[in-house]
């Protein structure tokens, strides 16, 4: 593949829970512009592994760095020190997370959750903010809910605003987590369908899911989770068609049955807008 | 294939248009269903009814309760100047114990442990004593320390009072009041923070916000819907129990009501003077929290919808 350095890297990154070792080594390289789908059963790392690339839980041990900079430890006078909770914050607003339950926040409306971040962290003018923010909603099919609040939204319009507040802060890579599990199944497609989108258009993208149809369409690679550990991964056909790891093939075979994601009794796509 | 020989036909609901009212009110009318005469309700009723009557006439009509002189104090100044002073310690402690509470909250939801210890003790020890005890202890604060002094260190700027001058009635109450009920605040704030879902700090955080930042603007905004109806009780609870400091001639309400019997004996009558304004200012208090109530909380919409989402997230 790419010889460059890659834009994500994770080493050897541990997590415990008090006595629960959720995350056992974790190797991990992601490239510009590549789609990077994690499976996996339910408890095996995959949310946990995503927390702790944005920091929003420490990794215990490993290092993780974003454009070859370590985003967890600084050296001074030869040493190794954590960094302030501006690094921090500045590092997580270059990787924007979409979470499973959206998180939008409640006391805003549409628009002004998708121009809060540039507005509070980027100090961007508010009528600039305001212009650009309209610009996202109607990108992902939502500009004519933009003074709507997260309440008046049905699920899926929810997790596209969520998603149009994560591109405001214009980031680096965009991570997913089960962006779509918390979905009635009729509105999975119109999430799904701005997630290919934004593959389409280059996106840098790590995503968590359970949507196999997705992964096939628009991922480039598969990494396999079990257990807190990646059990296998390599380029989205090999994977799912040919998996090497027994424990892929089983977890494979049981997502594969399940309805939505038969390839014949998909619901179609609606278009947006 | 199928071995069972019992044929059974599936209903399918044929497609049809809505039924319109022309429809429906073809049908005909609805059957009329009178209510049913419950003897025993009716019975409960009237004997309950009869008590009232009985123990309201007793009452009312008692030579005791000396209605004219009630009357004759109900505006009286210095009954009037109580109210004032009721509401001025009531108001004026409020607006301390929200301040005072917000700040012992966010202290005791501090990620640092000495702040946290603080804000832990300051709760124990203000929640675990009777207002009635710190109101005489406040009052007494010149036996502790008989002048209170301010001076900024290494500088010759001192200055200091007699404490006896300081701590009047008026400011012994507002003191032991406010220290008081910023204890209760406190616990009203913090269980309003925690009743935000952790997701909403988890959003802020990602899109590169700082953690005090993220409380400021997401989430205590949302806090403020939570905690407005406890804190207008907690609000009209402490109108009530503002009338302990008649102890330490606070110049409330009673106690303006206790100094005019104490001159002409008419305990009763006064305070059933003190009895209606009491009830007066509780019965707009909670007229006035539900309008607040409705006002914040009444639109639904506002709240997170992330309250309904199950928070079992994965992990």
């Amino acid at each position: 593949m790419t010889t460059a350095t890659p834009l994500l890297e994770l080493e050897n990154v541990h997590k415990w829970y008090g006595q629960r070792h959720v995350l056992r080594g974790i190797d991990l390289r992601l490239h510009q512009g590549e789609v990077v789908c994690v499976i996996g059963p339910s408890g095996s790392g995959k949310s946990t592994l995503l927390r702790c690339i944005n920091q929003l839980e420490k990794a215990d041990a490993g290092t993780i760095s974003l454009g070859g900079v370590d985003v967890m430890h600084e050296k001074r006078r030869g040493k190794l020190f954590e960094r302030s909770g501006k690094d921090v914050a500045a590092f997580r607003q270059r990787i924007g997370m979409v979470f499973q339950h959206f998180n939008l926040f409640g006391h805003m409306s549409a628009v002004e959750n998708v121009m809060f971040g540039p507005r509070q962290v980027n100090g961007v003018d508010k009528v600039v903010a305001r212009a650009r923010a309209m610009e996202l909603l109607d990108m992902v099919g939502l500009a004519a809910r933009a003074s709507q609040l997260p309440t008046q939204l049905s699920g899926g319009e929810q997790q596209r605003v969520a998603i149009a507040r994560c591109l405001a802060m214009e980031p680096e890579i965009l991570m997913f987590d089960e962006a779509t599990s918390a979905l009635d199944p009729e509105l999975v497609a119109e999430v799904i369908n701005v997630m290919k989108e934004l593959a389409r258009a280059g996106t840098t993208m790590i995503a968590v899911t359970h949507e196999m149809g997705f992964a096939r369409d628009a991922a480039d690679a598969i990494v396999m989770m079990d257990a807190g550990l990646i059990i296998e991964e390599g380029p989205t056909a090999e994977v799912l068609n040919a998996p090497r790891h027994a424990r892929t093939a089983l977890f494979l075979g049981h997502v594969a049955n399940r309805p939505d994601n038969r390839p014949d009794s998909r619901p179609a796509n609606r278009p947006d807008v | 294939m199928n071995t069972k020989t019992t044929t059974r036909t599936w209903y399918v609901r044929p497609e049809e248009p809505l039924q319109s009212d022309a429809a429906a009110a073809e049908r005909g009318p609805s059957r009329r269903v009178h209510t049913r005469v419950n003897l025993t309700q009716i019975l409960i009723g009237v004997v309950l009814a009869a008590i009232l009557v009985v123990l309201g006439w007793s009452v009312l009509t008692n030579k005791n309760m000396g209605w004219d002189i009630v009357v004759k104090y109900l505006f009286s100044p210095l009954i009037l100047k109580g109210i004032s002073v009721t509401i001025e310690l009531t108001v004026l402690s409020m607006v301390i114990a929200v301040v005072g509470g917000a700040v012992v909250a966010l202290m005791s939801q501090s990620r640092n442990i000495v702040a946290r210890a603080m804000g832990g003790l300051y709760v124990w020890f203000f929640r675990g004593t009777p207002l009635l005890v710190q109101l005489i202890f406040w009052y007494n604060l010149a036996l502790l320390f008989p002048r209170i002094g301010l001076g900024i260190p290494g500088t010759d700027i001192w200055m200091d009072w007699d404490t006896n001058q300081v701590i009047s009635g008026f400011t012994a109450a507002v003191l032991g009041l406010s220290l008081h009920e910023a204890a209760y605040m406190s616990e009203i704030i913090r269980g309003g923070i925690n009743g935000i879902p952790k997701g909403q700090m988890d959003a802020a955080l990602s899109i590169g916000l700082r953690r005090g930042a993220a409380m400021r603007k997401v989430i205590l905004p949302q806090t403020l819907r939570i905690i407005i109806p406890p804190t207008a009780n907690q609000f009209i609870s402490t109108l009530k129990s503002s009338s302990l400091v008649a102890v330490i001639g606070g110049g409330d309400l009673l106690t303006c009501a206790q100094w005019i019997y104490s001159e002409n004996f008419k305990v009763i009558p006064l305070l059933l003077v003190a009895t209606l304004w009491f009830l007066v200012m509780t019965t707009a208090a909670t007229v006035a929290e539900s309008y607040l109530e409705r006002w914040f909380c009444g639109n639904k919409e506002r709240a997170p919808i992330t309250l309904i989402a199950p928070a079992n997230e994965e992990e």
